[in-house]
């Protein structure tokens, strides 16, 4: 025997230390309690209204041209970190497949309070080189006013692409409802052009919340975007904000 | 009774008592093991239908690693002590209960980023890719917490001469 199995044979039977008997009943509603607050704060029904939103100080308008499909840029998310329980990153981390300085530009979500995601959930824009926690670089980190229900239906935490330096940062933002595809109108070309999409989830595979970003070729001055709107699968306007 | 509740009933049967003795090597405190190790299996409940076909136990594990280590993750903060308690004298050592209770006491005078690093490391069997995600520290912290917490242990990693039994102990003397 090993002086490191007799340590693994000490933390497994520990002296002093009686388990305690489980109160599942506790464990199953308190659970139960959690799963339905949640489902309640991203399950909501999306409306058709569409409320103006601001981006960037420009008023944005209902947008009544002909839209093409854009595929949610699912392959692109790296892998969930949804079971963090703790405040901190949590859920999906989206690359947007766009460097700079060396580092990708990612998206993701963090809290303060894994339990209040609806108060609590702050989008962030940043960089990474290895892909770690420890790697996340903040660049704008993005958030609805508070006392806002940050898991309503519609667009949140919406922030104009600008440039950082010299560097271009994209229009980013998330939605929550069943959105088909999302698009903004480029006031400079009259161009309407679509945004890339991931799905986003924290604790339950029921969210139908997704993060998008415009695109943003590095060099270039960011495209002053207006008219966001989501739609759903059969072209139909949905729900912007509360 | 929710679909999938008899399975999550099961786990949460099998897995309670390890998780709150993983709670306890971690905190070094019976009722707040209780607790933590009840609160992570409210959050593997309030997750079932997501974890149930992966892998519960390690969704367990980083939540309540996760729920432990929230008080030092952010900021980090070290509260190592260099002074570790008197090891036994060699006829002690004999005594497996008294060299368990000798580790479990080291084990908590370790500092908390440490401590963690062991208890996943070495209770949870969890790789360093592992431990480095999920306390959110760089492979190489994870292998210099472990290196430094082996040593404060008094620990080297290979074969010493066994330990004798109590009985052996007994006989023996």
């Amino acid at each position: 025997m090993t002086q490191l199995d007799d340590l693994k044979d000490a933390m497994h039977s520990p002296p002093d230390f009686r388990p305690a008997p489980l109160d599942l009943q506790h464990v199953m509603a308190a659970g139960g309690s959690i799963r339905r607050r949640r489902r309640l704060a991203v399950g909501g029904a999306s409306a058709l209204a569409v409320v103006a939103l601001l981006v960037g100080g420009s008023q944005l308008v209902n947008l009544g041209v002909p839209l093409r499909q854009v595929p949610v840029a699912g392959p692109s998310a790296l892998p969930s970190t949804g079971n963090s329980s703790a405040p901190g990153v949590v859920g999906t981390i989206v690359e947007t497949g766009q460097k700079a300085d060396g580092r990708r530009w990612i998206l993701y979500t963090e809290t303060s309070d894994p339990n209040r995601l609806e108060r609590s959930l702050t989008l962030i824009l940043g960089t990474t080189v290895k892909g770690t926690f420890d790697d996340f670089r903040p660049e704008i980190v993005s958030t609805d006013p508070p006392g806002a229900d940050r898991l309503s239906p519609g667009f949140h935490a919406v922030r104009a692409g600008r440039l950082l330096g010299d560097r271009t940062t994209p229009t980013f933002g998330y939605y929550v409802g069943d959105a088909a595809k999302i698009t903004a109108r480029d006031t400079g070309t009259g161009a309407t052009v679509a945004a890339k999409r991931a799905p986003w989830t924290a604790f339950d595979e029921e969210s139908n919340t997704q993060i998008f970003w415009f695109d943003f070729p590095p060099g270039s001055p960011p495209a002053t975007l207006t008219d966001i709107t989501a739609y759903d699968a059969k072209g139909a306007k949905l729900h912007a904000a509360d | 009774m929710a679909r999938g509740d008899a399975d999550f009933i099961a786990f949460a049967e099998a897995s309670s008592a390890r998780l709150q003795r993983a709670a306890y090597l971690l905190t070094g405190d019976q009722h707040q093991a209780e607790e933590a190790a009840q609160a992570t299996l409210v959050r593997v409940y309030a997750a079932w239908g997501r974890v149930r076909r992966k892998d519960p136990y390690a969704y367990a594990r980083t939540v309540l690693t996760n729920l432990v280590t929230d008080q030092w993750r952010r900021p980090m903060r070290e509260y190592a002590t260099e002074t570790m308690p008197d090891r036994q004298a060699t006829e002690d050592v004999a005594d497996v209960v008294s060299k368990r209770r000798w580790l479990i006491g080291a084990l908590q005078a370790l500092s908390p980023r440490e401590r963690a690093v062991i208890v996943l490391r070495h209770f949870f069997d969890a790789s360093e890719a592992e431990v480095s995600r999920e306390l959110d520290l760089s492979a190489g912290t994870v292998k210099s917490l472990n290196s430094r917490a082996l040593a404060k242990l008094r620990i080297t990693v290979g074969s010493v001469p066994p330990l004798r039994t109590e009985t052996e102990a007994g006989a023996g003397l």
